[in-house]
């Protein structure tokens, strides 16, 4: 399956949804995607995995990377994780929530990101 | 099966009726199947005949594929479909497919160069409920670098019960096994 993914802003927030595979198959489409998805005058990004089925360590990997970039530019970097699935296992397990916001919707993913909280 | 002046129907009965009572050896089937549809020979149409065998998915899988990453996608459906009659549950069948995924990522990008090589997976199930699959690849193991490796591996550990990897004169066989149907990893 490929990944999908849909830009979009709030405000000074960008919103990357990924939805499908976010794989070694799809990373590279995907790499470009995502950093050309963070604007120079943004705030933060939030990457919503709600609705992707499947991660690996590439993904993952993008997901760090992505994190690392948006640190350097002061900007704050927050993730939308699916509860009970293969999805939320992975994160879990590569403990994502050290270098990212961890929420469950995209609601409190962006309140959290413009509250400075 | 068409023949002039006769319906459709008749013919495809006909057919039902010899593959039914034919015997089992494929060749020998279509042997039987030409000598009793076209008794008399050629035609004058083309006549073309094709046997198939559907068979259900071993107790054992074993199969080979190009290491290329568009094998990747290939071997998840494979496997999965195979734990799945195994007796796997939706978690089993995900984490076991992503930790396979890994080790075949890792062979692909380690153990060969940049001409094509051959990945094995294979996988079988204890009478205990453990699955074991194994991704052997017969090439050269470079020591992994960099830091998404380090995470292919520790999904492959968090994902299964256990990781072993035995490095051979002709090639690394990463082996994992899972217990089938648990209900948390």
């Amino acid at each position: 399956m490929s990944t999908n993914v849909e830009l979009d802003h709030h405000d000074s927030v960008g919103v990357a949804r990924l939805s499908g595979d976010v794989d070694i198959v799809q990373a590279r489409t995907l790499r470009k995607q995502l950093l050309a998805a963070v604007r120079n005058d943004d705030l933060a990004l939030v990457v919503d995995l709600s609705d992707a089925s499947y991660i690996d360590s590439v993904g993952v990997s993008l997901l760090f990377e992505l994190a690392e970039r948006l640190a350097g530019r002061q900007l704050r970097f927050a993730v939308v994780m699916p509860a009970g699935g293969l999805v939320e296992r992975v994160l879990t397990i590569v403990n994502l929530d050290s270098v990212a916001e961890v929420h469950r919707d995209l609601g409190d993913a962006l309140a959290a990101v413009r509250d400075g909280s | 099966v068409e023949r002039a002046g006769e319906s459709l129907d008749a013919g495809l009965e006909r057919l039902r009726m010899v593959v039914r009572a034919g015997p089992d050896n494929l060749e020998h089937l279509g042997d039987r199947m030409v000598g009793e549809l076209l008794p008399d020979g050629p035609t004058e149409d083309d006549a073309a005949l094709l046997l198939g065998r559907a068979l259900p998915l071993s107790d054992s899988l074993l199969t080979q594929l190009p290491a290329d990453v568009d094998s990747i996608p290939l071997m998840r459906r494979l496997l999965g479909s195979w734990l799945y009659e195994a007796g796997a549950t939706q978690a089993d069948v995900e984490d076991l497919s992503l930790a396979t995924s890994e080790a075949c990522a890792n062979a692909i990008e380690h153990a060969y160069g940049p001409a094509p090589g051959v990945l094995e997976l294979s996988a079988t199930k204890e009478p205990s409920g453990v699955a074991l699959v194994a991704i052997r690849d017969y090439g050269n193991w470079r020591p992994p670098r960099g830091k998404n490796r380090g995470r292919g591996l520790l999904l492959m550990e968090g994902l299964t019960d256990s990781v072993e990897v035995v490095r051979g004169d002709d090639g690394t066989t990463v082996q994992l096994s899972r217990r089938l149907g648990m209900e948390a990893a």
